[in-house]
C-alpha cells in the first residue's frame, strides 16, 4: 500500500489575546492540534472520530494547508508541503480538495451550481469554457443531480442537493484525496445515508482516498478503513475499524463506543455504558502528561505526570496511553 | 429490504399509489429559476415606502434630463422687467431678483445637485470598497495601518479639508464631486472591511482557496458580491448627504460659480428675500428634502429587498 499523506508530530496553535494589566497584550495558546501523527494509505478511508471541539476540523484544515502549522510535517504524495506558501501548494492542491460542513454556507449564495463546480477547472484543468460546461453536466450526474440544476442559485436546493454539490465541486478538479469535514452532520439522517454511499460509491469508481472526520461512530465505521480517535487535541487511538469497534483499548475510546446505540432494545438494554465523569478540560490550559487523566478511571501518578507516547501495541494498532507501555502486561478492559 | 418491500406491496393494494422510482425526477425543482436581483425585485415592490421614495427619484431625474428642454426659458438670460413675479401661469415657480424663470433654474440645479450625488458616492463607493477589502481580507499588520489611516483622517473634521481642498483647486463642478467623494468614503471602507472580515471566513472562501483561485478571483467573486447588499444601501444613503454636503457648500459660497444654479445656491439666494419672496426659498428647499426623504426611503427598502433571509 502506498502512503498518500502522512502527518508527523503536527502541531496547530492558536495564539488567545488576554487583555494585560494596562499596556501590552498577553498571549495565552489553544493548542488545537497537539503532536498529531498518522499516515492515509492510497484508496482508504480514515476516519477520525472525537467530541466538537476536540481539533477534528482544524487537522482537517491544517492538513490542507489552509492554516499555517505551528510544527510537525506534512508530507503529501513523498514531498514536504509543510512549509510551502500559497503559490508553491498550486501543483498539490490540484490532488486534494475538501467537503465541507455546513452545506448551506459552504456554496456562494451568489454564484450558480456551475460556477461555483467550475471554480477549481479555472486554475487546476486545463479545459476549455466548452469542455467545462459538458464536465459540470457530468459531475452533477455523477452526483445524482440533473442539469437543469446548473443554473440554480444554492438558496434553491435542500441540504442535501447542496452537499452534493459540494461534493460535484470537490471532484471537478480530479483530486486524489479529498477531506471530508463532517461532510454529514449537518443533514438529517435519511439525507447521510444517501450522501455516504455516494462517497462510497465515488471512491470505488473513482480510486479516491478520504479523510473522513466526522462524529457518528457508527457513520465512521459504516465508511472507514481505519479510525483514529482524538482527544483534546491529541490522537489517543488508530487502528483498524473492525478491531477499533470491537476491542478498543483506551479508556477514552472504551467509553465512546460503549455509548454507540445498538438498533436492538434487547440487546441496548443489556449493554453497559461507561459514563465518563467531569467535562472536557479547556484546550487552553491542557492537563499535563495524558490530556484524559482529569477524566479517566484508572489513571495513576504516571498519567498526571508524563504524557504517554503513541505507540503500536498490537500491528497496526496504536495507542497513546500508560496502561499498555509494557505490552506483556497488557491487559483488554471490557 | 425484503420486508419493507412486502409491507410497500401491501399498502399499495390498499390506498397508497407507488411513487414513481425515478431518481432524478425526485430531484427537480418546480419554482422557476430566478436570479438574485428578480428575487430582491420581488421584495422591494412590496414596501410601499421604498416605491413611493423610487418614483419620486425617477421623476426628480426625469425634471433634471428633460425640464431645460422643455422650459421655454434659459437659466442664465436675464430680464429686470420681470423681476420677482410670483408663481403663476407664465412662470410656474416664479422669478427670481434678476427675472429668471425659477422653474428652468430649479431643473438645471437638479441636475448638478443628482449628478453630484451620484458622482460623489460613486467616487467614494469605488475608493471605499477597494480599501475596504483590501484591509479586510490582508488582515493583521495590513489591516492595522490601514484602519488607523482611516481613523486619522475621520478625527479632522470633514468641513475643514472640503474647505481646504475646494480653496486649493478651485470652484467647478468636477472639483465638487471630487471634493465630496474623496472625502465619503471612510464609512464605506469601514463597511466594507467589517464585511470582508466575516466572509472571509466563510466555508465557500475556504473552498475557493482549496480550488486554487487567485486572490483577486476570491475579492471580485466571493467577498464583493456577497457585500453587495450593504454597500448598495450605504451609496444609496450616503447620495442624500452628498446633495446636502454640495448644497452647504454652494450655501457657503465654495461651490460651482453662479449663473449656473443649483438647489443650495438658490435655497441661498432665496434667503436674502425670504421676507418679501418667501416662495424662492421654499422651492429649492422642497426639492432638496423631497429629495433626500426619498433617497431614504429608497435606502431603507433596498435594505430589506438585499437582505435574502426576509423571504
Amino acid at each position: 500500500m502506498n502512503t498518500i499523506l502522512s502527518v508527523k508530530n503536527l502541531k496547530k496553535y492558536f495564539p488567545i489575546k488576554r487583555e494585560g494589566k494596562f499596556f501590552g497584550v498577553k498571549h495565552d495558546v489553544l493548542k488545537a492540534v497537539d503532536d498529531v501523527s498518522f499516515d492515509i494509505y492510497e484508496g482508504e478511508t480514515l476516519g477520525l472520530v472525537g467530541e466538537s471541539g476536540c481539533g477534528k476540523t482544524t487537522l482537517g484544515r491544517t492538513i490542507m494547508r489552509l492554516y499555517d502549522p505551528t510544527g510537525g510535517k506534512i508530507i503529501f504524495k513523498g514531498d514536504d508541503i509543510t512549509e510551502l506558501d500559497q503559490k508553491q501548494l498550486h501543483p498539490y492542491r490540484k490532488d486534494m480538495h475538501m467537503i465541507f460542513q455546513d452545506p448551506y454556507a459552504s456554496l456562494n449564495p451568489r454564484m450558480t451550481v456551475s460556477e461555483i463546480i467550475m471554480e477549481s477547472m479555472i486554475n487546476d484543468t486545463a479545459l476549455s469554457a466548452s469542455q467545462r460546461k459538458e464536465k459540470v453536466l457530468e459531475l452533477l450526474d455523477l452526483v445524482g443531480l440533473n442539469s437543469d440544476h446548473a443554473t440554480r442559485f444554492p438558496h434553491e436546493f435542500s441540504g442535501g442537493q447542496r452537499q452534493r454539490v459540494g461534493i460535484a465541486r470537490s471532484l471537478a478538479a480530479n483530486p486524489k484525496f479529498i477531506v471530508c469535514d463532517e461532510p454529514i452532520s449537518a443533514l438529517d439522517v435519511s439525507i447521510q445515508a444517501q450522501v455516504v454511499n455516494l462517497l462510497k460509491d465515488l471512491q470505488k469508481r473513482l480510486g479516491l482516498t478520504y479523510l473522513f472526520i466526522a462524529h457518528d461512530l457508527s457513520m465512521v465505521q459504516y465508511i472507514s478503513d481505519r479510525v483514529g480517535v482524538m482527544y483534546l487535541g491529541r490522537m489517543v487511538e488508530l487502528a483498524s475499524s473492525e478491531e477499533l469497534y470491537k476491542s478498543p483499548l483506551h479508556p477514552y475510546t472504551t467509553a465512546l463506543m460503549s455509548a454507540v446505540p445498538v438498533p436492538d432494545p434487547d440487546k441496548e438494554r443489556q449493554k453497559r455504558r461507561i459514563i465518563v465523569e467531569g467535562e472536557v478540560p479547556s484546550p487552553i490550559n491542557p492537563p499535563s502528561g495524558c490530556a484524559f487523566n482529569t477524566r479517566c478511571p484508572r489513571a495513576t501518578d504516571k498519567c498526571r505526570g508524563v504524557a504517554p507516547s503513541f505507540t503500536e501495541v498490537t500491528p497496526n494498532h496504536f495507542v497513546a496511553c500508560h496502561l499498555f507501555d509494557n505490552e506483556k502486561k497488557e491487559e483488554k478492559i471490557q | 429490504m425484503t420486508d419493507s418491500c412486502e409491507m410497500m406491496e401491501k399498502t399499495e393494494e390498499i390506498s397508497f399509489k407507488r411513487v414513481s422510482k425515478d431518481q432524478k425526477e425526485a430531484e427537480k425543482i418546480l419554482r422557476p429559476a430566478t436570479t438574485f436581483i428578480q428575487d430582491a425585485w420581488a421584495r422591494f415592490k412590496r414596501n410601499k415606502l421604498g416605491l413611493v421614495g423610487l418614483i419620486i427619484i425617477v421623476i426628480m431625474l426625469i425634471f433634471a434630463i428633460i425640464g431645460p428642454m422643455v422650459i421655454p426659458y434659459d437659466y442664465r438670460s436675464q430680464s429686470l422687467d420681470n423681476a420677482f413675479k410670483a408663481p403663476g401661469a407664465e412662470h410656474l415657480m416664479g422669478t427670481d431678483n434678476l427675472g429668471r424663470d425659477m422653474f428652468v433654474r430649479l431643473a438645471y440645479g437638479a441636475r448638478i445637485s443628482l449628478a453630484c450625488g451620484f458622482a460623489a458616492s460613486l467616487i467614494s463607493l469605488g475608493i471605499g470598497v477597494i480599501y475596504g477589502t483590501i484591509s479586510g481580507y490582508a488582515g493583521g499588520k495590513v489591516d492595522e495601518i490601514m484602519m488607523r489611516i482611516v481613523d486619522i483622517i475621520s478625527s479632522i473634521p470633514s468641513m475643514l479639508y472640503v474647505i481646504l481642498l475646494m480653496v486649493v483647486l478651485g470652484n467647478s463642478l468636477t472639483n465638487v464631486f471630487i471634493v465630496i467623494g474623496v472625502t465619503g468614503w471612510l464609512g464605506m471602507a469601514r463597511l466594507v472591511r467589517g464585511q470582508v472580515l466575516s466572509l472571509k471566513e466563510r466555508e465557500f472562501v475556504l473552498a475557493a482557496k482549496v480550488s486554487n483561485v487567485s486572490n483577486w478571483h476570491i475579492m471580485l467573486k466571493h467577498l464583493i458580491p456577497n457585500a453587495f447588499g450593504p454597500i448598495i444601501v450605504s451609496m444609496t444613503l450616503s447620495i442624500p448627504s452628498a446633495i446636502f454636503l454640495e448644497a452647504s457648500l454652494q450655501f457657503l459660497g465654495l461651490g460651482i460659480s453662479a449663473p449656473m444654479p443649483s438647489w443650495g445656491g438658490l435655497a441661498q439666494e432665496g434667503i436674502s428675500a425670504l421676507r418679501s419672496y418667501p416662495y424662492l426659498l421654499w422651492f429649492p428647499a422642497i426639492f432638496i428634502s423631497v429629495t433626500i426623504l426619498a433617497f431614504n426611503f429608497l435606502g431603507d427598502a433596498l435594505r430589506d429587498a438585499l437582505d435574502p433571509k426576509q423571504n
